[in-house]
């Protein structure tokens, strides 16, 4: 089964779509159609980069580029430097865009690895659907297997800072309700099987 | 010296496929219409007909032609050079003297016209069109016969059709000043004859915006001519939501359905939904649709490419402005609304 970074992010929407207005998460969560909006753009970012998925350096090269030539951002960094209140002067600013670079990067490599770990997880649950893994807390994903597995993909939206805690890697953990059998700190560059199959053997251990 | 192309020649070029050189232009076909390259075209308005395809029209600019005139106007290359041109690329053959005369390279189209100019779009025409007509009867069975909307929706949007194009273009004269029409949108002059610009017959939107203007025109044609463009817009219209209105006879927090195309519209207004369309995915009437934010959005999106398409954009755009857009699915095996609409209506009536 194949599955991309629209697919997911449109298994975001639809679980938001299925959430009342009244639903807990929604309200607990401040901010929510902001952050929903800050997503969105990560997600169009990664998509519209992934050629350069496989090379961060030029991921970052690139999006460094095209944050250089956004006239209207460059000049909000000036803007919010005349606020007397915010103690940031001009300079600070323009030198946080470049960790703002570095954070667009690293949640577009999160992203495109969370993908390649979905498909990794959908044929692990052919054979073992009791788990829900949740990335970096998060995102939780569930595979619902049938004719044609469909995903389960919520947002923590409390959570949502920590799409700038993925530069080295993320944590990933395996759920059975709100149990944790099994965490990793995920690298880049490394498979996801040898997590996948310590969870088996510790069903495996556990019979 | 003088080049002269043989009769025999510029025949041969006269049938060619007039579709097959504008993708050597590198003007995009599809369903045999293009966009023009001569207006600033949104809505393709060039499209190709004929056995072969050998010809070609844009109805707005009411230029035409066959595969030699459409270089030269796409280009602006003189007749010899377009012949020599479409010698080369579709291997027709000429005399060997001439093809080692001139060698033309990559061709490109020109430029498209951007227009800066907000045509004016007459409201006066256009409302004398809306009250001296009224559905006629292909109309009727286009709307109730074989699609059963509900009449007062129709009623109250005001939509009509037109049968015969000549008759009221001589009613029109018969009102208004023949300088005045050709100056409306409504009416072109070819060859010092007036033509309306809409194939007939057709049903006809118009378009207001929030307070209630009339702002546009949009026909939907009713005839057999499979050349004809089902859907037209007059150029002078920006692209504006149809029946935008409906929000001011809602509250904000309201469900309000979007659409693409106006016949999903109007079934899910007959259905008791609140509903606006977009003409088209392409080009999204933002203005009109950031009027929309505020109120419980969803769409029917149509099940195949485009639909995806139109709904992704319609998502993207919404949570741009912090508003949610809600996919809502049709029954398995339906294209889209109507479709589905029509399907439970023709039950209800046997």
């Amino acid at each position: 089964m194949s599955y991309s970074t629209d697919d997911l992010f449109v298994d975001i929407q639809n679980h938001i779509n299925n959430q009342d207005d009244t639903s807990d998460s929604k309200i607990l969560s401040r901010d929510f159609m902001h952050k929903l909006k800050v997503l969105q753009f990560i997600f169009y970012s990664c998509e519209s980069m992934k050629n350069y998925w496989n090379d961060i350096d030029s991921l970052r090269k690139e999006v460094l580029r095209s944050l250089e030539e956004n006239e209207q951002l460059f000049g909000y960094t000036f803007f919010l430097s005349l606020n007397k209140n915010f103690d940031y002067n001009w300079n600070y600013l323009r030198k946080q865009m470049y960790e703002y670079a570095d954070f667009i990067s690293y949640a577009c490599i999160f992203i495109s690895y969370v993908v390649e770990d979905i498909i990794a997880i959908i044929d692990f649950s052919r054979k073992n659907n009791k788990y829900h893994f949740v990335f970096n807390e998060v995102l939780d994903i569930e595979i619902i297997n049938g004719a044609s597995p469909s995903i389960n993909a919520i947002i923590n939206w409390n959570n949502f800072s920590e799409l700038n805690n993925v530069k080295g890697g993320y944590y990933l953990s395996a759920k059975i309700g709100s149990i944790t059998v099994l965490a990793t700190h995920r690298e880049y560059n490394a498979s996801l099987n040898k997590f996948l199959c310590q969870i088996t053997e510790l069903e495996t251990s556990n019979c | 010296m003088a080049i002269k192309i043989p009769q025999e020649v510029i025949t041969l070029l006269s049938e060619l496929s007039c579709e097959s050189v504008a993708e050597e232009l590198g003007i995009k076909v599809q369903r045999h219409r293009a966009l023009c390259f001569m207006h600033d075209d949104h809505n393709p308005s060039l499209f190709f007909y004929g056995k072969n395809r050998e010809h070609w029209n844009c109805f707005v600019c009411n230029k035409n032609g066959n595969a030699i005139n459409l270089v030269i106007e796409s280009t602006g290359l003189c007749f010899v050079d377009s012949c020599l041109w479409l010698c080369n690329k579709f291997g027709i053959h000429i005399d060997n003297n001439f093809s080692s005369i001139k060698k033309i390279g990559k061709l490109h189209v020109k430029k498209r016209k951007e227009s800066n100019e907000v045509k004016q779009f007459s409201t006066y025409v256009a409302k004398w069109i809306i009250d001296n007509n009224s559905l006629t009867e292909t109309g009727r069975d286009f709307l109730f016969g074989k699609r059963f909307f509900n009449k007062k929706v129709i009623e109250d949007l005001n939509i009509i059709s037109i049968d015969n194009s000549s008759i009221l273009v001589d009613k029109l004269l018969k009102h208004f000043d023949s300088n005045k029409l050709q100056n409306s949108g409504f009416i072109t002059n070819t060859n010092g004859q007036l033509y309306l610009r809409f194939f007939t017959p057709c049903l006809l939107f118009p378009y207001y915006d929030v307070e209630g203007n009339l702002v546009g025109m949009q026909s939907r044609y009713l005839g057999d001519n499979t050349d004809a463009p089902r859907f037209q817009f007059l150029s002078s219209q920006k692209t504006r939501l149809f029946n935008l209105p409906i929000i001011n006879r809602i509250e904000y927090g309201d469900d309000l359905y979007i659409s693409e195309g106006i016949t999903d519209c109007l079934a899910l207004l007959s259905d008791g939904k609140n509903a606006v369309a977009i003409p088209s995915a392409t080009i999204l009437p933002t203005n009109d649709l950031y009027e929309l934010k505020n109120y419980r959005l969803h769409m029917y999106p149509d099940q195949d490419d485009a639909g995806e398409r139109a709904i992704n954009t319609l998502k993207r755009f919404f949570i741009n402005h912090y508003t949610i857009l809600k996919e809502e699915s049709l029954q398995k095996g339906i294209k889209d609304y109507c479709d589905q609409y029509i399907i439970a209506h023709k039950n209800d009536i046997k």
